[in-house]
């Protein structure tokens, strides 16, 4: 009997310093979560129903800043829409240079010649900053990309393409797409290795032999948790980064290159009193209210086509 | 002639499918080399501008300097500085030495809070049986698509009212309101849900306690994924400046003094060669210790599935 009450209680003290164990792990970043998280988020949609003056009182505001905010959405404020038009552009590009990127990661993953050094050599612009990196760039752009066209092919008028309106969105694009090659050659091959060996060789022997064969039939099914992955997560950092402009133009993009991140960092960021603050509350508001069905429609939509389990 | 062999017996459909396939493995390969090497370009010219005179790299900004001018250097580290706000307002000047040091206590500071709730978040979650531990694991899946929108203003807001604005050590000691979501979370998770279980379990027979079993038996198996996204943190840490520029203006890093002094040296009558020699002093410590590093980072580089 002594026996018995001694094990419980030896087992209730093990389950005790298992739940002390849990809640020490836990409980530094729940306060974290609670504060931090939850205290912005909370404060955020507070803010979207306040008027701070420059004092910073705030005081109740109603529906205005929402208001506010849908006029500059359609057409006063000209930042937005185009912020939400070239954050939606960027995530289309993205789309667009996915199949792209998978293949230059089957070349990665199946050891053509020199992969360990491309490796290696792709993560440069992760390594070294993308900030310097793109400072190179801007360098590139404002002095040898001119005095090439001017020495090689005798133009006379050579626009700078990143200060430049018409041109400095996609030259902004194609900054981010040539620094950004890491998931292609580093992210890809790795979840193509995960899979199972013997697969690729039963399909071998079931007549899949091509590049295109194995793409389609082995890689892309096999690949199909990490793609969604990065095509949902894709979608909200779209919206939410502000990219390489702020790299290039700190707080003075052209309005033709905004993304929406772009511009919240500038309001966040440039503002000389909270004044501007709660009509982008109001908007943050109605962007995550409208996004966050489209987010998770997209989820629901890559799971249910998800190839393993058809 | 193995590509001969592999097209020998097969329809013409086939043959089509091969060689179209092996047409787009050599462009797609010359593309790689070429994308590759224009990294490597990047920096070498960043490197050997960093060495001319002003007239020389204005006249012949692609060459190799015609005399290599290593006072550049010299220049550059006696005038990359950057002005900055004290606690009080005052405008001060800040050269290399506290900028690299406030590089260092952000990057290392940061890492290291982050890592160690990371890690115990991750090992609790994927070991231990616990009412609300699902709960919390959805969360973090949840969070990372659902997208939070404009809650900059706010964030700042309440970075002001808790007193975090300006204020080091309390960004170190906070770094992320959501350690048990993300990548990083999801990654090492895994690594300590896949450890077999054996270890822990004869190690609490011979009386080891939770802490115990965590630092000495269990966290040593993870140990290289956790190292990766250690370094991996580090250098991301040590090349941000979002958080300097918004939240901690009175502690210039080195990636925003770059910004700042770039911005200033037109002004100043700084050469363009000399703050190029500033971007290669920067750029050292991160290149170097992703050269000691650069194996166990490019093989744990890996996302899975987001199914909660």
């Amino acid at each position: 009997m002594q026996t018995v009450t001694k094990g419980k209680r030896k087992v209730s003290q093990r389950v005790v310093k298992k739940y002390i164990f849990v809640a020490t792990a836990l409980a530094y970043p729940g306060l974290l979560f609670f504060v931090f998280f939850c205290g912005t988020s909370f404060g955020s949609i507070i803010m979207s129903f306040q008027k701070i003056d420059y004092a910073g009182n705030a005081t109740w505001n109603g529906l205005e800043n929402f208001k506010t905010f849908i006029k500059f959405f359609f057409g006063a404020d000209d930042r937005v829409t185009i912020g939400v038009k070239n954050a939606l552009i960027l995530y289309g590009m993205s789309l667009i240079m996915l199949p792209f990127n998978l293949l230059q990661a089957y070349l990665i993953f199946k050891k053509c010649w020199g992969h360990a050094v491309m490796r290696a050599l792709i993560m440069i612009p992760s390594i070294v900053s993308s900030l310097l990196m793109g400072r190179i760039f801007m360098k590139v752009v404002d002095w040898i990309i001119p005095s090439i066209m001017i020495n090689t092919f005798g133009a006379t008028d050579v626009p700078n393409l990143l200060q430049d309106p018409s041109y400095a969105f996609w030259t902004c694009w194609f900054y981010g797409f040539w620094s950004g090659g890491s998931g292609a050659i580093i992210i890809y091959p790795n979840a193509m290795a995960a899979t199972d060996k013997e697969i690729y060789e039963a399909a071998k022997i079931d007549g899949v032999c091509t590049m295109w064969q194995e793409m389609w039939y082995i890689i892309l099914p096999m690949m199909y948790p990490t793609l969604s992955t990065i095509l949902i997560t894709g979608f909200a950092g779209a919206l939410m980064n502000s990219g390489s402009l702020t790299i290039f133009y700190k707080y003075s993009a052209p309005v033709e290159a905004y993304t929406l991140g772009y511009h919240y960092f500038v309001q966040v960021a440039n503002a000389k009193s909270q004044v501007a603050y709660p009509p982008l509350a109001a908007g943050g508001l109605l962007l995550t209210a409208v996004i966050t069905p489209l987010t998770l429609f997209l989820r629901w939509f890559l799971d249910k086509h998800d190839p393993m389990e058809g | 002639m193995a590509m001969k062999a592999q097209i020998k017996n097969r329809t013409v459909g086939e043959r089509i499918s091969f060689i179209t396939a092996w047409i787009a493995k050599i462009l797609l390969w010359l593309f790689m080399v070429a994308h590759c090497l224009s990294f490597v370009w990047a920096l070498s010219w960043c490197v050997t501008s960093s060495f001319k005179g002003l007239i020389d790299f204005t006249l012949n900004p692609v060459s190799l300097p015609e005399t290599w001018k290593w006072s550049n250097y010299k220049e550059a580290f006696s005038k990359f500085s950057m002005l900055a706000p004290t606690q009080d307002g005052t405008m001060v000047r800040y050269g290399i030495a506290p900028m690299l040091l406030y590089s260092f206590l952000y990057a290392a500071g940061t890492t290291f809070v982050l890592m160690v709730l990371i890690t115990m978040c991750a090992y609790v979650i994927s070991r231990y049986k616990f009412f609300g531990k699902e709960f919390i694991y959805t969360l973090g899946i949840v969070l990372m698509v659902i997208p939070i929108i404009g809650a900059g203003p706010a964030d700042m807001r309440l970075n002001r009212l808790l007193g975090r604005y300006n204020n080091l050590l309390f960004v170190i000691l906070t770094p992320s309101g959501t350690v048990f979501s993300g990548y990083q979370f999801l990654m090492i998770y895994s690594a300590f849900k896949g450890l077999s279980s054996s270890y822990a379990e004869a190690a609490e027979i011979d009386g080891a306690g939770h802490w115990r079993i965590f630092v000495e038996i269990m966290l040593p198996m993870v140990l290289p994924t956790v190292a990766t996204f250690f370094i991996l943190n580090f250098i991301g840490y040590w090349n941000g400046y979002g958080t300097f520029l918004i939240y901690l203006p009175s502690y210039p890093s080195l990636s925003l003094g770059i910004f700042d002094f770039e911005s200033r040296s037109s002004v100043e009558g700084v050469p363009a060669t000399v703050v190029m020699a500033c971007y290669v002093i920067v750029m050292i410590p991160t290149a170097t210790l992703y050269l000691c590093s650069q194996k166990l980072i490019t093989a744990k580089f890996i996302v899975g599935g987001l199914k909660g």
